[in-house]
């Protein structure tokens, strides 16, 4: 043969294996070829999108209602107290108050500080709680619909909430000496009578007058010092529960933002990745499409979904995301009665960021009908260079210098396969049409949807030869002569009969 | 009776044709087409069932992994093994007894670094160990969802030490009933399919060396191999299918680096994953019987100028 190839001869080099006659037509060569989007504008506008969706109200002011927030002022709240205990009879004193009267609530004031009038302080607590439980409950109520309404003013809610009560607090005095001074004067009346033949008639009825007047002011100033003990008890006790709910707030805020910017990250890292893929990566079976810029995009965006404004598109944005989340969750099988019911935040929550960004980055996807702009993209490259191209570059990789023929008992086998994205529109589906037609002539005989909006990629594989007749065997064959100079052992042991301990192989360094 | 179009767009699941796949990313090589094959499988919502295990005699990206079968030899494995060669396999014994340079303490988990034999020491003394990763990621696999058939597919560099090493040593253990049973212990035994080994050919990787002789050894590896996976498919032991890729093609599309060369294998490796059932639909009539019934017949076979004397055992002489 070396004669023979000396000689000029154009026969192409011998095979370079042993047995090639015997092996089986199990190998084939597989390659592929793809189109990549020259920028990434959808994950650009990610980032800038999903935050405002997510925090859909920051833009929104919302006050607090000054005439809920006014049950909860001190006077308005004691003022409820006050006109409860007079409305008690067994409390209020009669228009025409006498000593004895007086002497009588007396004995009740001593009762109810020594314990020893259960019912009427049962009575008297009952009210306190009332009011203070009704004022809480206000509270809350308007403090939960102002958070739902401006879930981002949640901080300065909460600071106006908090004021409210410490100014109530502060300004809500105690007479601690009102009971001693109640007991002084009723003293003092029960002398009153001997003054009687000291006192013109009309001075001694002036002074009993100023003295039952005195006297009936220091009995409410003792009774009203009582219950502000009780009352500070059960204030004390809603201002808790009121500051614990609005702790938990705080914390689920901050939270629900710590994830929002799990959720910025998760967007950026997308952005990095397509990025580098596109700038540093580029591979050379790709075909470079050429795609909109950022603010196209959302131009695009924003009329597919006929939003009038970026308000607009966001909150149509959050709507659909909330009920795509929905989904998911119920299709992660939190079951569909939760998942309906849940809180935007709690799906939030419940889900993870990558989740959260693939679920809008679909959205973003449909929203923009981005296979418009891809199959736009498509159109601006020109479709018969496009299938050109990626046929071309699809083309295998391995050479078998004419032996791959039936006459030489190879079979071949050619299997063309395409991914296409799905057509949204009329005018994408005719493109399609043509980018079908046009790789079937090409040999695409099996043409399929790739659920992947914004690439088409074709792979060939050819297979059916055997690996004796494989263009590259020479070369590698005389890597492996040239290697045994140098003692290494390419074999694996005992695999082939003629090399025991893994050395060069002295049949095949004869070929 | 179905058309291919009827059996690949059904939405009902026809579970005979939806097998997961079981990925073996064997070597440096390996591990990086398998992390490609991950992103893209991710980028896609997992629309099959996979799992990846990785094995490589050094731990580089391993993190990256769920499962990781590490058979790098140490200090103490070796000291076991060359004190006791006769307890361990063919390989290890050979080695101790004809190659000890090759158990070079300074070395030791820095890979096969292009020695083939290394690999195959550290399979046989690790032995266990990938039975049992091997099991755990084919459990993990069933627990992901309803499969009647799993697919092993390697993906491999045929230049490295280990990577090409572990394409044929695989293959030995999958095609042993032996070794395979130990795998699928207690499982149906058609659940593991013939394995399938999608290669890097080591062009790329060869003209990227710095110095004269890295090369050779590497392109020699690539022809050993070859030759060591003919001898198992005139056997009959021999892969499903062994896909090949290049260095490039002649309209454009190069792979100057081992790590693109890697990157598109895992590109392939998925998407015909993913387009298994079309693939299958059309190759059960055409290259599934082709490559039992096909065999070469030119004239032009290298045992016809070489004295039969000269011919190895398996070569059998055509006059």
């Amino acid at each position: 043969m070396k004669d023979k190839v000396d000689k000029g001869c154009s026969r192409s080099p011998r095979l370079a294996m042993f047995g090639v006659h015997l092996q089986l037509c199990n190998h084939g060569n597989i390659m592929n070829a793809k189109t990549v989007m020259s920028s990434a504008p959808m994950e650009t506008a990610a980032i800038k999108l999903l935050p405002k969706v997510m925090d859909g109200d920051s833009d929104k002011t919302v006050v607090i209602d000054p005439g809920i927030l006014s049950a909860i002022e001190q006077t308005t709240l004691w003022e409820q107290i006050r006109i409860a205990i007079r409305s008690n009879p067994k409390l209020d004193l009669g228009s025409d108050v006498d000593v004895k009267e007086l002497a009588e609530k007396a004995q009740i004031l001593k009762g109810l500080t020594a314990g020893t009038k259960p019912q009427i302080a049962e009575e008297l607590a009952a009210v306190v709680k009332s009011a203070c439980g009704e004022a809480g409950r206000n509270v809350c109520r308007q403090f939960d619909s102002v958070v739902a309404k401006a879930p981002s003013k949640v901080d300065s809610i909460i600071k106006d909430m908090v004021d409210t009560i410490e100014r109530m607090g502060q300004s809500t005095k105690r007479n601690d000496q009102a009971m001693a001074q109640f007991d002084k004067r009723l003293k003092q009346i029960g002398m009153f009578p001997q003054l009687r033949n000291h006192l013109k008639e009309s001075a001694f009825e002036a002074l009993k007058s100023h003295l039952l007047q005195k006297c009936q002011q220091g009995y409410f100033e003792a009774l009203e010092g009582w219950v502000m003990v009780r009352f500070e008890e059960h204030w004390k006790a809603q201002c808790e529960l009121i500051r614990e709910r609005c702790e938990k707030f705080v914390h689920d805020s901050n939270a629900y933002r710590a994830k929002v910017g799990m959720c910025e990250k998760e967007c950026a890292a997308r952005l990095e990745r397509t990025t580098e893929r596109l700038t540093t990566f580029r591979m050379t079976n790709e075909i470079i499409l050429k795609e909109t810029g950022d603010d196209e995009f959302l131009a695009t965006l924003m009329a597919n979904r006929k939003a009038g404004g970026q308000t607009e598109l966001i909150d149509g944005l959050r709507h659909d995301l909330e009920q795509r989340l929905r989904e998911l969750a119920e299709r992660k099988g939190m079951g569909q009665r939760s998942a309906q019911d849940m809180a935007f935040r709690a799906l939030v929550f419940a889900l993870s960021a990558m989740d959260i960004v693939d679920e809008f980055m679909v959205l973003l996807t449909e929203g923009n009908s981005s296979s418009s702009s891809f199959y736009k993209a498509c159109e601006a490259y020109g479709l018969k260079a496009l299938v050109r191209d990626l046929s071309a570059r699809s083309k295998i990789t391995s050479w078998f210098d004419g032996r791959d023929d039936t006459r030489f008992g190879i079979i071949r086998f050619d299997f063309r396969m395409a991914r296409l994205p799905k057509a949204m529109t009329q005018k994408e589906a005719e493109i399609r049409e043509l980018i079908e037609q046009l790789l079937r002539t090409e040999g695409f005989s099996d043409i399929v949807d790739n659920g992947q909006a914004r690439s088409i990629s074709v792979l060939r594989i050819y297979a059916g030869w055997c690996i004796g007749i494989e263009g590259g065997n020479p070369v590698l064959l005389e890597a492996y002569k040239k290697s045994a100079r140098t003692g290494r052992l390419p074999h694996l042991i005992g695999v082939l009969p003629d090399t025991i301990a893994g050395e060069h192989a002295p049949a095949i360094m004869r070929l | 009776m179905q058309t291919i179009e009827t059996i690949t767009s059904s939405n009902s699941p026809n579970i005979e044709l939806s097998p997961a796949f079981l990925l073996i990313a064997a070597g440096g090589a390996g591990k990086i087409s398998a992390l490609a094959v991950k992103k893209q499988h991710q980028a896609a919502c997992s629309p099959f069932l996979l799992e990846e295990i990785a094995i490589d005699t050094e731990t580089d990206r391993f993190d990256e992994f769920d499962f990781v079968i590490n058979i790098a030899q140490t200090q103490d494995t070796v000291a076991a093994m060359v004190a006791n060669p006769q307890r361990y396999g063919r390989a290890c014994r050979a080695i101790v007894e004809n190659h000890p340079q090759l158990l070079d303490s300074e070395t030791l988990g820095h890979g096969a670094r292009t020695s083939r034999p290394i690999t195959q020491s550290s399979f046989e003394v690790h032995e266990d160990l990938i039975k049992k990763e091997m099991r755990e990621a084919i459990h993990s696999l069933l627990r992901q969802g309803q499969c009647r058939r799993i697919i092993p597919v390697v993906l491999a560099s045929l230049g490295g030490g280990t990577g090409s090493a572990a394409a044929v040593l695989f293959l030995d253990i999958f095609m042993n009933p032996l070794k395979k049973s130990q795998i699928v212990i207690g499982l149906p035994p058609d659940l593991v399919a013939r394995p399938v080994l999608f290669c890097v050919d080591p062009f790329s990787h060869a003209l990227t060396q710095t110095n004269d002789v890295t090369p050779d050894w590497i392109l020699a590896n690539s022809y050993a191999t070859r030759c060591e996976l003919a001898e198992y498919e005139k056997a009959g032991k021999g892969y499903e299918y062994v896909f090949h890729i290049g260095l490039g093609n002649d309209s454009g599309a190069i792979f100057p680096t081992i790590e693109q060369a890697c990157e598109i294998n895992g590109q392939l490796c998925w998407e015909w994953m993913a387009g298994y059932r079309r693939f299958k639909a059309r190759a059960v009539d055409g290259l599934d019987f082709y490559k039992i019934t096909s065999r070469y017949l030119g004239d032009d076979i290298p045992e016809n100028d070489i004295p039969k004397e000269f011919h190895p055992l398996y070569a059998a002489h055509i006059d």
